[in-house]
């Protein structure tokens, strides 16, 4: 799946999915093979992938097992495709955290934000603004980045900056447009707009 | 008879000139002096304390810890001091419409006393010990009972009755927290479902609530709700509503828990008011184990929120939690924990905080707050003292609040309950009062991970503490106090985690469990019992081999807080000296039996670590303790694991104790899920960073050589000496089983043979000499006579009584009876024992067939006929036994010994009747072939069992013996246990004379059954058997003591079942009632004691080598004429 477009819906719907708390259950996707690469999300031949945002905490990157298992628990349902953060004041990959769902046979949606420390959520433009993205500032940071997405060598999902009003299509365009050295792996980007408030705690479209 | 055995004749086991015994003494005498030396020897090498001592680097935590330079108390900014800012009063409005909502529900004013709540822990015994102490100072206590959880909003409730009934003699009202909480993770969605559901959901669990409530007998609920979204505020009032209509018609109060943050936003507090009883405000958490470091609660930061309370209701209906705790967050690991004043002060003790400037308890923020850093990284430490505690009761009581709390009981500055106490204001003299620390034996903790060492002295400290023109108190620690110390290491790495098994080795169990690991390249420490390392060295050197580590975890699993020093050393350094002898390494790791998982609380508590320590051991506790020994099933076991995963990183599993089939299940299962989650199990060598060498050193070849060939040669002695025993206690058993069913076998086949075979065609009757031989038997021998004059016996009779030189009136009650009977006879002779007496009535007889009878025992009408029934039918049948009965069985005594002619004498001589090999024809009531007699060499004089040697003489013979079970004879027991001791002795060493005399019969295949079982039965089961009984009881005893029991007495239950199965069939067949069979138990117990005592009396008067005499028994004549 390349298209930007129906990754889109497919996204809106596997969140909302998520929210109705479907207690049916769907084909997971198979566990992702080792060194399987380039890979791509095929689509369920009937039904739906469910997947979550979960409360993995106030930085979003607290990923636990735990928390995982104890929110499959109680909607009764494996997630296909588990969503965390990655803010670009961390400086680093959030490895642990989509090896942990790959473990757990499920595709790590990984919204990575441009916020520096402190994080907070009424805080203005900050050293990671888009015209300083644009123009080149980060470039060594977002090649490392991309560079450790490409060893991870599983299958993910990546959402550059939650809500695409933050995110103008440029700046989209300056990340996208760094390619890193290998061959890329199977590394998927999707855009996804703000059209409301969260339905609930751990959920997001 | 006589009082010694016929002299002149080879008297059997007689040693005439005296030298076996002085030699024979002299033997044992050498051999229980080396025996002793070399037990002496053995427990002197396991005394000795094994050479291993583990790096010093490992135990020098204390040392490891630095105070940073530096205060961070009052420069520090607190950006959060006015947070309380961002949520602005509500307008005059709001205070209108709470007004309104008040007198519209009709509240009563609140009662007048100050509320005094205590937040409570189970799961923290100095909670426990807290509210025992200050209970006087407390009017509530909320202990945390009640959780809502999952989508249904499930009720969980797990009351602690013993609190509820303290609370209640103590007269404290008990309101339980309700949390939205699982574990450690919040779950906004059962209360944001519950409040938006169905009615009727909300309705059910109203009920179930308030059901619960009223049934623990509390005065209500607190709910502390969590993380709800805002949004569904107005639900949440209807909630609140709903659930307080509910409880106020049971009588029970709402009580509230709102947080001073973003949380407070998620009720609207003026509409609940009116629903709810009281709020309660926590007044703590300005920062979090989640934030950066700071303030727990400081005086802008909490004064600002009391005026925001203030703002949005009536305080009257507000307690504010006062929080009495402190936090240490670890900034390098960014990591957190709430920990206890007293631990903040001991961690500020052996960091030398004092040193680095002491911690100012100051304005702005009147909180205590330090820095250090341990080898692990940089910690700052917040904490709520008295000083900080006071100054927020002083704004909390001058701002009208109804109550306060403190948060929590267990992890409070003591003196606290000095302030509370104190109703007017402090003054100078106070403030002095509580400048001085007292360091109780509180057990405080440093450090993190559950490997510990222990320091137990404690030491008060000082604080200046100095009173405000505004009323408040300021401090500055000078002097830290230490309270006793658990020092706490091995946290490694959040996502290390250590595989740990107890109890082992167990070979069923401990190769599964092996097999597991090294399929998936697991390492694990096995802490192991001494006991069975030594069952089973080959795992022992298995789990080496296979890259696991070992630890030491007793010899026989005892607990070492219910034991002395010496056992505890005894018990560490034996297991010591058998790892060395089997592996040739040492251990310093060692766990103790039972309550691993449950943190010291008491210095009592901290003894056996320390000594251990003391011992060189590094003491391993644990975290996560699925408690798979109870087998809750795998999957359960595997929850436990991941519910108690955040808690610690050191998880106990068990590989023996019992079936370990569900841990050995749930194994695989526990290690998948700890990969999955990212976890990294390790040894304790890489969990601890020290070499696997310093752990477990190799024994120096050069390090006490002969102490531990001495205690490897004891192990091992020990261990083949346990497995004979073992060997031989299933050995016996089954051939107890064996030859009972055998018995039983052969006893009923020949009654029922017995049944069938009609009476022989009436045939000539045999004429029958009836032979008595008497000494001083005035008492009872005319009964005798009498009863013998009566038999129905249709032949020529004749009865011959050989009075064998009575001292008593024997021969003139005989000489009366025989003038009215001509049929009877008297003999006298001098007193020549009573083979003699025999001999010479055989030789008076004038018939063929002769019949025995003691003089104290009674015929029936039909004996002699039953007796002579066989010999008159078959000629090769030479002797005749009757049966014997105990005529006299009126007391514990002689009922026992009924049941033991029917069960052991009769029964068997029933069976053996079966396949020819009766080994003793009775004296007391038997009927024998004068001619074989003869041709047997007459009576001999060298055994005390004239009646089994000449049964064993005529077997020799060719000759058949037969039991004629309607033969019966009423015979005289003793009655008193001396008396049954002295016959019963007699007994045993005839028949031990016997035995010996014709130990040429046994395995001879010339005498058949006789050779192969019956006699080899009565040396294995009536003398061996019966000798080793006291060693065979203190087996047992010592099994039970070590924690066999369940397996000994299995064995013990199945002897104990053999001889009711025999007891209840003999009674059958002898048509006795089956009650009877019961007493076996008793005689079990009692009863083979005295016969093991003349069993080994008997033994050392063979060996003595001395002549033993007839013990002749006193009469009593108590068995009554059954004419």
């Amino acid at each position: 799946v390349r298209s930007p477009f129906f990754l889109l819906a497919l996204l809106s719907l596997v969140s909302l999915a998520a929210c109705e708390r479907v207690g049916s259950r769907g084909a997971a996707p198979a566990r992702p093979s080792a060194g399987a690469a380039p890979q791509s999300l095929v689509l369920p031949r009937h039904g739906l992938y469910t997947g979550a945002y979960i409360d993995f905490g106030e930085h979003e990157d607290d990923v636990t097992l735990e928390k995982i298992e104890a929110f499959e628990k109680m909607v009764g349902k494996r997630q296909a495709i588990i969503a965390s953060s990655s803010y670009w004041g961390e400086q680093s990959f959030p490895e642990a955290n989509v090896r942990l769902i790959a473990r757990h046979g499920a595709v790590p949606l990984v919204f990575w934000s441009p916020w520096d420390r402190p994080y907070i959520e009424t805080r203005g433009p900050d050293r990671y603004s888009l015209t300083s993205i644009i123009a080149g500032e980060h470039d060594a940071y977002i090649d490392r980045w991309a560079e450790a997405a490409h060893a991870f060598g599983h299958l993910m999902i990546v959402s550059l900056g939650n809500e695409m009003k933050w995110v103008p299509a440029r700046t989209q365009r300056a990340i996208r447009g760094r390619k890193p050295s290998k061959p890329h792996g199977g590394t998927s980007w999707i855009v996804s707009a703000r059209v409301a408030q969260p339905m609930s705690a751990g959920c997001s479209t | 008879m006589s009082s010694s055995a016929a002299p002149g004749g080879k008297f059997v086991f007689l040693d005439a000139a005296g030298r076996r015994w002085p030699r024979l003494r002299r033997w044992l005498f050498a051999l229980g002096c080396a025996g002793l030396f070399a037990v002496v020897l053995f427990i002197a090498s396991v005394w000795v304390q094994p050479a291993v001592r583990f790096s010093p680097g490992v135990r020098e935590l204390r040392g490891q810890l630095k105070a940073a330079a530096g205060s961070l108390g009052v420069q520090q900014a607190d950006p959060k001091a006015n947070s309380w800012q961002r949520y602005p009063a509500q307008s005059r409005a709001g205070q209108e419409r709470l007004a309104k909502l008040r007198a519209a529900s009709g509240k009563t004013p609140r009662e007048p006393r100050e509320v005094r709540l205590g937040f409570y822990v189970d799961w923290d015994a100095n909670a426990l010990a807290s509210l025992r102490e200050h209970a006087a100072d407390l009017t509530h206590v909320t202990p945390e009972w009640f959780s809502i959880s999952g989508p249904e909003a499930t009720l969980n409730v797990e009351p602690d009755a013993p609190l509820a009934e303290f609370c209640a003699a103590r007269g404290l009202n008990v309101i339980p927290i309700l949390r939205n909480l699982a574990g450690d993770i919040w779950q906004p969605e059962a209360v944001e479902n519950l409040a938006r559901g169905p009615a009727q959901d909300r309705a059910r669990f109203i009920a179930g609530l308030v059901g619960q409530i009223s049934s623990l007998k509390v005065g209500g609920v607190l709910l502390e709700w969590s993380e709800l979204d805002p949004a569904l505020r107005e639900d949440y009032t209807q909630l609140l509503a709903e659930l307080s209509r509910a409880l106020h018609e049971a009588d029970k109060e709402l009580w509230l828990t709102v947080s001073m943050d973003d949380q407070s936003q998620a009720f609207d507090l003026g509409a609940v008011s009116g629903s709810v009883d009281r709020f309660v405000a926590t007044m703590s958490g300005e920062h979090s184990e989640s934030d950066e470091p700071g303030p727990l609660a400081s005086q802008t930061w909490f004064e600002g929120w009391l005026g925001v309370i203030k703002e949005y209701g009536d305080p009257g209906q507000w307690v504010v939690a006062l929080g009495a705790y402190g936090t240490d967050w670890d900034t390098t690991r960014h990591t957190a924990e709430t920990i206890s004043f007293r631990d903040a002060m001991s961690r500020a003790s052996y960091s030398g905080a004092e040193g680095a400037g002491g911690v100012p308890v100051t304005a702005p923020h009147w909180s205590g707050r330090y820095a250090y850093s341990d080898p692990g990284g940089e910690h700052v430490v917040s904490f709520l003292d008295a000083i900080a505690f006071h100054n927020q009761l002083l704004a909390a009581r001058a701002a009208g609040f109804s109550g306060v709390g403190v948060q929590r009981l267990g992890t409070e500055d003591p003196q606290i309950w000095d302030v509370l106490k104190r109703s007017q204001k402090v003054d100078a003299a106070f403030a002095q009062t509580i400048s001085h620390l007292h360091a109780d034996q509180t057990v405080t903790h440093v450090g993190r991970g559950e490997v510990v060492s222990v320091d137990t002295s404690h030491d008060d400290g000082e604080r200046n503490v100095i009173l405000g023109d505004d009323g408040r108190l300021s401090a500055h620690y000078t002097d830290f106090p230490t309270y006793p110390v658990l020092y706490h290491q091995g946290a490694g790495d959040k996502h290390f985690v250590t595989l740990t098994f107890d109890d082992g080795p167990n070979p069923k169990w401990t190769p599964q469990v092996l097999d597991i690991l090294k399929a998936r390249g697991v390492p694990a420490a096995f802490f192991i019992l001494g006991r069975n390392a030594e069952d089973y060295p080959d795992l022992v050197r298995r789990i080496l081999a296979e890259g696991h580590e070992i630890g030491n975890h007793t010899y026989t699993h005892a607990n070492l807080a219910e034991m002395s020093a010496w056992r505890m050393r005894l018990e560490l350094d034996a297991t010591e000296r058998l790892i060395e002898s089997i592996t040739g390494i040492s251990t310093t790791l060692f766990r103790p039996p039972y309550n691993a998982d449950a943190t010291p609380t008491s210095i009592a508590e901290l003894a056996p670590l320390r000594y251990a320590e003391e011992l060189g051991y590094l003491v391993v506790l644990e975290k996560i303790d699925p408690q798979d020994w109870a087998r809750p099933g795998a999957e359960t076991i595997l929850q436990r694991v991941k519910d108690q995963r955040n808690e610690g990183n050191i998880i106990l599993l068990h590989d023996a104790g019992g079936d370990r089939s569900q841990t050995v299940a749930a194994l695989p299962q526990i290690i998948d899920w700890l990969t999955e989650r990212g976890d990294r199990i390790v040894s304790l060598s890489e969990l601890l960073h020290i070499p696997r060498g310093d752990l477990m050193p190799p024994v120096q070849a050069s390090a006490q050589p002969s102490m531990r060939a001495i205690a490897g040669t004891g192990f091992r002695l020990w261990h083949w000496l346990v497995e004979f025993l073992w060997a031989f206690m299933i050995f016996t058993t089954a051939l107890v089983v064996v030859r009972s069913l055998l018995i039983a076998w052969l006893a009923w086949r020949q009654q029922r043979e017995e049944a069938r075979t009609p009476p022989p065609a009436p045939a000539e009757p045999l004429p029958v000499s009836v032979l008595i031989a008497a000494f001083n038997e005035g008492k009872v021998i005319a009964n005798t006579l009498r009863s013998v004059l009566a038999s129905e016996y249709p032949g020529p009779m004749e009865v011959i009584v050989v009075d064998d030189g009575s001292g008593d009136d024997t021969a003139a009650v005989v000489g009366s009876v025989a003038e009215s009977d001509g049929r009877v006879r008297l003999v006298r002779q001098a007193n020549a024992g009573k083979s003699a007496a025999l001999s010479r009535a055989l030789s008076c007889a004038l018939h063929e067939i002769v019949v025995f009878l003691d003089a104290d025992t009674h015929f029936e009408k039909q004996t002699i006929a039953q007796l002579v029934q066989s010999l008159a039918a078959d000629p090769r049948v030479a002797s005749v036994s009757g049966n014997a009965r105990v005529g006299n069985a009126h007391n514990f005594v002689t009922r026992c010994q009924q049941l033991e002619y029917i069960c052991g004498f009769n029964l068997d001589r029933r069976a053996y009747t079966r396949w020819d090999c009766v080994t003793v024809v009775p004296g007391a009531v038997s009927a024998l072939r004068r001619s074989a007699i003869e041709a047997a060499g007459g009576f001999s004089h060298d055994t005390l069992a004239e009646d089994t040697d000449m049964t064993l003489m005529l077997h020799r013979l060719g000759y058949s013996a037969r039991y004629a079970s309607r033969a019966v004879a009423w015979t005289e027991a003793p009655e008193h246990w001396g008396a049954l001791a002295k016959q019963r002795f007699r007994w045993a060493f005839g028949t031990m004379q016997c035995l010996w005399k014709h130990r040429d019969m046994v395995f001879n295949p010339r005498y058949r059954a006789l050779a192969f079982f019956s006699l080899p039965s009565i040396w294995f089961f009536q003398v061996f058997l019966v000798a080793i009984t006291p060693l065979a009881e203190a087996v047992l005893l010592y099994a039970i003591a070590s924690g066999y029991g369940a397996q000994i007495w299995r064995y013990f239950l199945v002897f104990l079942s053999t001889d009711f199965f025999l007891a209840a069939l003999a009674c059958w067949l002898e048509r006795e009632p089956l009650l009877r069979a019961l007493l076996i138990v008793p005689m079990r117990l009692v009863y083979r004691w005295l016969l093991a005592w003349v069993i080994w009396r008997a033994i050392f008067r063979a060996l003595k080598g001395a002549l033993v005499g007839w013990g002749k028994l006193d009469r009593t004549a108590t068995v009554p004429a059954r004419l």
